[in-house]
């Protein structure tokens, strides 16, 4: 098995460790620095759930080969609070049920924080878009545009 | 109604969520114990085949190979997935092996591998030969009853689970028929839906010192807990079953999947073992919903629209094994038999075995599929009588004290009325619905459509719904609420917290529920299914908070020298009726019966038990507005509106959640969910997010849920049930309004646009000839 | 615990040479990736690679140039995000951006690639479609230098190109548009976000209301994308009206050859594909 040195920015940590030239970004974040936080469903694009932000970009890091983004800037559900205080998002992800099951969460809640940043203020229709990519079978979506668009008005 | 809840009726945030949202909740997919193996399954690619032989050696030799099971490791007891077995007296039909000689359909496991990590497992479970005999199979119910047929089951003649068997029919249909004006029938279809949570099916199982502990997304833990010791051949008592939170649900979790596997390479190993599924895996794997392929169903009303007969037959596609295939046809006529007053009713359930993937449950279990056939031919009958069909349900739903779902039960609630009212105003019926055969213009055409139903809380009294729930009180007056219905994110553990804190006059922070839940902890409970959690579970939890209220009332009454009836909780304070400044804190009394030095220690804990009878229907109407494209087939759906006597909502945000989840769930299972098996060689065409569809946030329409609360008697806070009432009426209100749009009935599920554009193209051509 | 194992071997070159004598020395072993969106997905279905090799470390590979009066120039590396927020493709080359704004989620759309698509050579592939009615043409790059291949001969056949196995596609390019062109996209899908059952894209060179020139791409119907000229010619030189459309729906659906699959039906593909031609046409000359 073929490693290669690797150094990664998780959350504003650095992280130097070997990785296999062929794993997946999902892998090394999941497995090898232990954020659980980063979800895995489809394995194929589909879902979202395993989204993370790279170079503050929403991407899959399940499609996402670890070695072509070393030494890149990326954030996972993981570092989105700051010490015990919920980043906005999450507090209105709680306050409107937009979570049951919780398993899509973590990517849903980096695609809106991905919105956000290019978008702070979206209508409905942009949060639809936005958030289009992350499949959620619980809720129905109704409250999780609720959630992101109270952020958006500046919500709590 | 009880006046001034405190806690009841808030919409207070369900605790799990935090953990959830900072993605620091556990699920089995999540989950690393010390020394883990990685679990992998050889699957089939056979729909019907002997295993003539199994070669594990090499497999066996590869470094890193901990285990390798077959059917040389299987104790060969018969057995079920469908663990829902349990909760009849003489059970539903077991007729599975954990690896049997038979393979029955594309998928099914061959063997197993452990191994130290995914890439050996893999390459491991390539490396076992297996020898196969392939045999002849069928793909579709009609094939399977036809003479010569392959059989599926030795023991099974033509193919027949269970024959056409009628079921808790009354009066005299063919006489009622014959007195009937107007009659309408048709045979309908039904897809597979897939439960599809997002979570794939998985588990985590580990065999030391002789006990089994299985980490499992399991909703009905201790009867899984009693399946997994059958199977294994081993004491139920040895089995430990532990629910951490499950990324998926929706009656997928009433059903074993990977388990057997899991816990057979963990005996080999000796070491605990993931099982994680893949997605292509768990849409092969899983048991799907309960696949009613056909019903046939006739119906006959007077003039003036009164009932009069209703003939069904419901047929299930069992798969290769029974599954739930029989109580999803037993609930589908039972459920159809709560909507509307007929004189008489004559319905009959058949099973029969094909080489597909077995079915178990999902949210609507049965009821889907009834209220699917009987809704549209509710709108047809409507048409030619000419009444509003707004008018007909309102005018013939049965009411509180007529005939429920189960014979000698009796509804207890209905609030339908109120929820045609408030569906139809929030759709704007009025303006839209322009009687029957309103002329409609144009490419793309709008239409309008209702349906309506009743449902249960909770399956009692066809099934046993036992229930224990724990309130353990600490020295600072909070509690511990231990009971056991999955942790599938249904919100359910906030409405019993709310009830809890509410009965005993504390706060919703005061009482916290177990999670993960373990099965040496957790008192017997059946779990979450049926609609049950809130209804059935929350009885249980108001019953023991009613307990343990009397002992802090009285505990309290020897401090206050004041008789405990004269006294009340508040606000954490427990005081005198007659005289609110004489009390004492709440906390005061839970530090006394823990750290008594007056010789007096006594931890309050208590555990009530329910066995509900009465199943309290919640009702809902269903509101479609559509908009048809002739020339593609395309149907948007512009509006769809629930209506929802729910009792009382304990937690509005919950509820809301429910039945909008359901709602678009039940969009998906209307026009484009369906799990496609080759009719070639039975391989699931559908193996993916990418080929078996869920609705993303584009696909999700301009959709309520509203609230009807106008209380049930037997309720916890006069509470009803919202676990699956959401996903009923999606598939026959659209039907209805794509009638209402361009004139043409569609009797299959889903509506696709090759379907609707058939139609358009055969009603043109009819009426042309 | 992934859904798919990749080759152990991945090479990651970190610029074309380099990359080009990598694919050299394991002729016809190595697969290319771009933004993993295709080939990662194929390798959880069972397609297997004795290596990969990612393009994501060579720099200067995501652009998107015009050059005024001659071509608009695409790079290997360009995401589908980019090309969706690029003005000169909404304005000019509007089928190329529906294409690639209305393609898969935004998270795919961060990845994936127009040229990645069009390597993909899927019957189905959204931005093939908009990319033949375009009239593009693909720049490969392999040993013995540059070379160019129209789009009209560069898909052989099922998911096969005229690529060479030691060559990389390193960018796409698109004639220049005058501001008498016009062109649009649409794809059927069962759920928004969906391989289409059914696409199309037209590109229109007209002179007030008559249609000069016309090319006419249909995807989803036969095994790769194809051009429609029956429907081209139909047009050509003609003034479009409701008449010429009716004439343009028909000659569409005998021209196509589609199948049966979990997406559609070949008799609705075939029904349907006239009337989404027309459409599309429809929509382009709403852009005039």
């Amino acid at each position: 098995m073929q490693k290669i040195p690797a150094t990664f920015f998780v959350n504003g940590d650095r992280y130097d460790l070997m990785i296999d030239t062929h794993a997946l970004l999902l892998e090394v974040l999941r497995d090898d620095l232990g954020f659980k936080g980063v979800h895995e469903s489809c394995g194929e694009g589909d879902c979202g759930a395993c989204t993370v932000l790279v170079d503050g970009v929403a991407v899959l890091s399940c499609l996402t080969l670890a070695a072509a983004v070393r030494g890149k800037e990326i954030v996972t559900i993981e570092g989105l609070a700051k010490g015990s205080d919920l980043d906005p998002i999450q507090n209105a992800f709680v306050k409107h049920g937009a979570i049951q099951c919780g398993y899509c969460t973590p990517g849903m809640v980096m695609a809106a924080k991905n919105l956000l940043n290019e978008n702070p203020h979206p209508s409905r229709e942009e949060i639809k878009k936005g958030l289009a990519g992350n499949l959620c079978r619980c809720t129905g979506y109704n409250k999780i545009i609720e959630a992101v668009s109270d952020v958006a008005k500046g919500g709590k | 109604m009880q006046e001034e809840l405190r806690v009841v009726g808030k919409r207070v945030p369900v605790k799990e969520n935090f953990d959830k949202v900072q993605g620091k909740a556990d699920y089995c997919a999540t989950i690393t114990l010390p020394g883990m193996l990685v679990g992998k399954l050889l699957h089939s690619p056979h729909a019907h085949a002997r295993v003539v032989s199994v070669d594990t050696s090499r497999a066996e030799g590869l470094q890193g190979v901990k285990a390798v099971v077959t059917k040389k490791d299987d104790p060969r007891k018969i057995f079920t997935w469908n663990v829902m077995t349990y909760q009849l007296p003489d059970g539903e039909p077991q007729d599975q092996y954990i690896f049997d000689d038979v393979v029955r359909y594309v998928g099914e496991p061959v063997a197993a591998v452990a191994a130290v990590n995914e890439e050996i497992a893999k390459k491991a479970v390539d490396l076992i030969e297996v020898e196969y005999d392939v045999l002849p199979a069928v793909f579709s119910v009609e094939d399977a009853v036809k003479k010569g047929a392959p059989r599926v089951h030795d023991t099974a003649e033509n193919n027949i689970g269970a024959p056409p068997t009628p079921v808790f029919c009354y009066g005299d249909v063919e006489k009622d028929f014959s007195e009937s004006d107007t009659i309408v029938e048709g045979v309908f279809s039904t897809s597979k839906q897939s439960q599809a949570g997002l979570e794939n099916a998985g588990c985590v199982a580990e065999w030391r010192n002789g006990r089994l502990t299985v980490w499992s997304q399991a909703q009905l833990p201790h009867m899984t807990k009693r399946m997994i010791a059958q199977a294994l051949d081993i004491p139920e008592s040895t089995v430990r079953v532990i629910q951490p939170f499950a990324g998926t649900g929706f009656g997928a979790g009433t059903d074993l999947c990977p388990e057997p596997y899991a816990c057979l390479l963990t005996m080999k190993a000796g070491a605990p073992v993931k099982v994680a599924l893949t997605r292509s895996e768990d849409l092969r794997m899983r048991f799907t919903r309960e696949h009613i392929v056909r019903v046939e169903m006739k119906m006959g009303v007077k003039k003036d629209g009164t009932p009069m007969a209703l003939k069904a037959k419901y047929t299930g596609d069992a798969g290769a094994y029974m599954g739930k295939i029989l109580s999803g046809c037993g609930v589908a006529l039972a459920s159809n038999i709560t909507e509307y007053e007929f004189k008489s009713m004559y319905q009959e359930i058949e099973a029969i075995y094909t080489h597909h993937l077995a079915c178990g449950a999902m949210r609507g279990f049965g009821g889907m599929q009834s209220t699917f056939a009987r809704e549209i031919l509710v709108d047809e009958v409507c048409e030619k009588i000419g009444m509003n069909p707004i008018e007909f349900r309102k005018k013939y739903h049965r009411g509180v004290g007529g005939l429920g779902w189960f014979p000698d039960t009796k509804i207890s609630s209905c609030g339908l009325d109120a929820c045609l009212d408030v569906g139809a105003e929030r759709i704007g019926w009025k303006g839209k619905w322009q009687g029957w055969g309103a002329k409609k213009e144009g490419i793309r055409r709008r239409g309008v459509g209702v349906a309506a139903m009743g449902w249960l809380s909770g399956a009692q009294p066809m099934l046993l719904e036992h229930t224990n729930a724990t309130l353990k009180f600490n020295s600072d007056g909070t509690c511990t609420l231990i009971g056991s219905p999955g942790l599938l994110g249904q919100g359910v553990l906030a409405a019993h917290c709310q009830i809890a804190a509410e009965v005993l006059g504390i706060d919703y922070d005061d009482v916290r529920p177990l999670t993960p839940q373990d099965t040496d902890i957790t008192g017997f409970d059946i779990g979450t299914h049926a609609s049950r959690g809130c209804y059935c579970i929350g009885r249980a939890v108001e019953k023991a908070a009613q307990q343990a209220r009397e002992l802090f009332l009285e505990r309290a009454s020897k401090k206050l020298g004041v008789a405990a009836d004269a006294l009340d909780i508040k606000e954490r304070r427990i005081f005198c009726k007659d005289d609110p400044e004489k009390g004492i804190e709440f906390r005061e009394i839970a530090q006394d019966t823990i750290y008594s030095f007056g010789k007096d220690c006594r931890q309050i804990t208590v555990n009530a038990t329910i066995e509900p009878t009465e199943f309290a229907p919640p009702w809902q109407a269903g509101f479609a507005e559509v908009e048809v494209d002739t020339e593609t087939g395309v149907v948007e759906v512009i509006k769809m509106i629930i209506a929802h006597d729910i009792g009382r909502a304990i937690n509005p945000t919950v509820v809301e959640g429910q039945l909008e989840g359901g709602q678009l769930q039940g969009i998906g299972f209307a026009l484009f969910e369906d799990i496609i098996i080759s009719s070639e060689n039975g391989v699931n065409l559908t193996d993916s997010f990418n080929k078996y569809k869920i609705a993303s946030m584009l696909d999700c329409p301009d959709h309520e849920a509203l609230l009807v609360e106008l209380g049930d008697p037997t309720g916890p806070f006069s509470a009803k049930s919202c676990g699956e009432s959401g996903i009923f009426l999606q598939a026959p209100a659209i039907a209805n309004a794509i009638y209402d749009a361009v004139g043409i009935r569609l009797r299959d599920v889903p509506m696709t646009p090759e379907r609707v554009l058939a139609a358009l193209k055969n009603k043109s051509s009819t009426q042309t000839n | 615990m992934s859904s798919r194992i990749l080759p152990e071997f991945e090479l990651l070159p970190h610029d074309i040479d380099e990359a080009v004598k990598m694919l050299g020395l394991h002729q016809g072993k190595a697969s290319i990736m771009a933004g993993g969106t295709d080939l990662l997905v194929m390798m959880g279905d069972g397609f297997r690679a004795d290596y990969v090799l990612s393009l994501g470390n060579i720099p200067d590979l995501a652009y998107i140039i015009e050059e005024s009066g001659k071509w608009l120039r695409i790079g290997a590396m360009t995401t589908l995000a980019e090309v969706a927020e690029s003005k000169v493709v909404q304005e000019k080359y509007t089928a190329l951006w529906q294409s690639a704004a209305q393609n898969g989620s935004p998270q795919t759309r961060n990845m994936g690639t127009v040229v990645g698509n069009l390597l993909r050579a899927s019957p189905s592939g959204d931005c093939c479609c908009a990319v033949l009615a375009l009239d593009g043409w693909v720049v490969l790059e392999g040993p013995q230098g540059r070379r160019e291949v129209a789009i009209d001969d560069f898909w052989l056949e099922y998911r096969a190109t005229a690529r060479r196995p030691d060559e990389i596609a390193v960018e796409v390019k698109l004639p220049d548009v005058k501001g008498n062109t016009t062109s649009a996209f649409r794809a059927m899908t069962r759920t928004t976000l969906d391989l289409a059952k059914l696409n199309a894209a037209v590109r229109l060179d007209m002179s007030g209301k008559q249609c000069e020139n016309a090319r006419v791409a249909i995807g989803a119907v036969a095994p790769t994308t194809i051009r429609v000229r029956k429907a081209e010619e139909l047009i050509r030189g003609k003034e479009i009206n409701e008449e010429t459309l009716e004439e343009v729906g028909k000659v569409v659906s005998t021209e196509v050859s589609p199948i049966d699959d979990v997406r559609s039906t070949a008799e609705y593909r075939r029904t349907i594909s006239g009337v989404l031609v027309k459409r599309v046409i429809e929509e382009a000359c709403k852009g005039v």
